[in-house]
């Protein structure tokens, strides 16, 4: 296990910080464009990424900590879609139907389209990339 | 003599209660059980964490009779993380943007494609029966990550936590029914199999993608991040100019 110094939780810090002032930047520019505060900042940073040509070590080691445990923030919501499902009563069924065929269709349909168009050509795309 | 004004410590703190602490700390701890179990369980995707975590909270709140409008405002915390967390997938989307390139138009038609039929297919459906508009428009987010679909919900008038649970449920969906289909397709392509789940599972497909291969997980990303934007462009537009 990589030992963690100081500089290290400073860098962190300062990066998840940039991450908090780009949400602000999003969320003022909110006011006069109505998009998602956080896709505003998201757009924000990435041009800011563009500009820089690289991505920091620390907002890199942050970015990949915070969407690793991107399922944390989703089980308060989840908790509340409950109370709306106890809502919707005998119409539970066919409004998560909508939702069951629905990805089953999607799903199937670009698996297939995506097929078709990679499928047989294995060379055009050669590049393994895990970063 | 003059007086000086102290600072009040004591209402300072009380603006965060021992609930709201205590409630956190459990989230935290639900989810970190909830991880743990989803490993025992070698990642079967009918024990993913947020399932667990949220069952868990569940019968915690149950037992310790705490209503769920309560439970909500405790964790608002959480939730104000969300925003800043979102803002690091432009992070991935930097970093895949040699990937956009090498699929070029055609993986940007996949996922196009994908991101249009399952909205549309789902709330085509619940037109037929007799839903209310902000049920209805709480599908139209179904396929984006929950932190986009959140927002964008909000801005097209539907219901945010709503659309938040129909999020997490087709991330589900999608993933199990991923080897069917990618049975019935024939899709073997790595590339392929990553933009179907990125595109229509976003983040949860993407953990999966993950679990397949490094280029299917980086086209899973590269999908997740173009389907999420994109939606959450075009919708509110759509929204502006016809609603």
């Amino acid at each position: 296990m990589p030992r963690i110094s100081k500089s290290d939780v400073v860098n962190s810090t300062l990066a998840f910080i940039t991450l908090i002032l780009f949400w602000f930047l999003g969320f003022w520019l909110s006011h006069y464009i109505a998009l998602p505060a956080a896709l505003l900042g998201l757009l924000l940073l990435f041009m800011g990424l563009l500009c820089l040509g690289r991505v920091p070590k620390p907002l890199e080691y942050v970015s990949q900590f915070c969407l690793r445990h991107l399922s944390l923030f989703f089980i308060p919501p989840l908790v509340a879609a409950w109370f709306y499902a106890e809502q919707l009563g005998n119409n539970l069924w066919l409004f998560l139907f909508a939702i069951m065929f629905s990805t089953f269709i999607s799903l199937y349909l670009t698996s297939w389209l995506g097929q078709r168009f990679f499928g047989h050509s294995n060379q055009s795309v050669s590049q393994d990339d895990e970063s | 003599m003059t007086k000086v004004n102290t600072v009040d410590w004591q209402s300072i703190i009380q603006l965060v209660s021992i609930e709201q602490l205590l409630w956190i700390t459990i989230t935290l701890f639900a989810y970190g059980l909830a991880i743990w179990i989803y490993k025992y369980f070698a990642h079967n995707i009918l024990f993913h964490p947020i399932v667990v975590g949220a069952i868990l909270i569940g019968c915690i709140g149950v037992v310790s009779a705490t209503p769920l409008q309560d439970y909500l405002i405790f964790v608002r915390p959480i939730n104000w993380m969300l925003g800043p967390v979102t803002v690091a997938l432009a992070i991935p989307l930097y970093q895949q943007i040699r990937l956009i390139y090498a699929a070029g138009s055609k993986g940007l038609l996949v996922i196009i494609i994908g991101g249009c039929v399952a909205p549309l297919l789902a709330i085509g459906w619940l037109f037929l029966f007799d839903f209310s508009d902000p049920v209805k428009l709480s599908v139209l987010t179904k396929s984006i990550t929950t932190p986009l679909a959140v927002d964008t919900t909000n801005i097209i008038g539907g219901i945010p936590e709503l659309a938040a649970g129909v999020v997490v449920i087709t991330g589900i969906l999608g993933v199990m029914f991923s080897k069917i289909i990618f049975k019935l397709t024939r899709c073997d392509d790595s590339r392929a199999q990553g933009l179907a789940l990125g595109t229509v599972s976003h983040a949860i497909g993407t953990a999966r993608a993950h679990q397949i291969g490094a280029k299917t997980g980086a086209f899973s990303t590269m999908a997740l991040c173009v389907n999420g934007i994109l939606t959450a462009i075009v919708l509110p537009l759509v929204f502006m100019l016809f609603g």
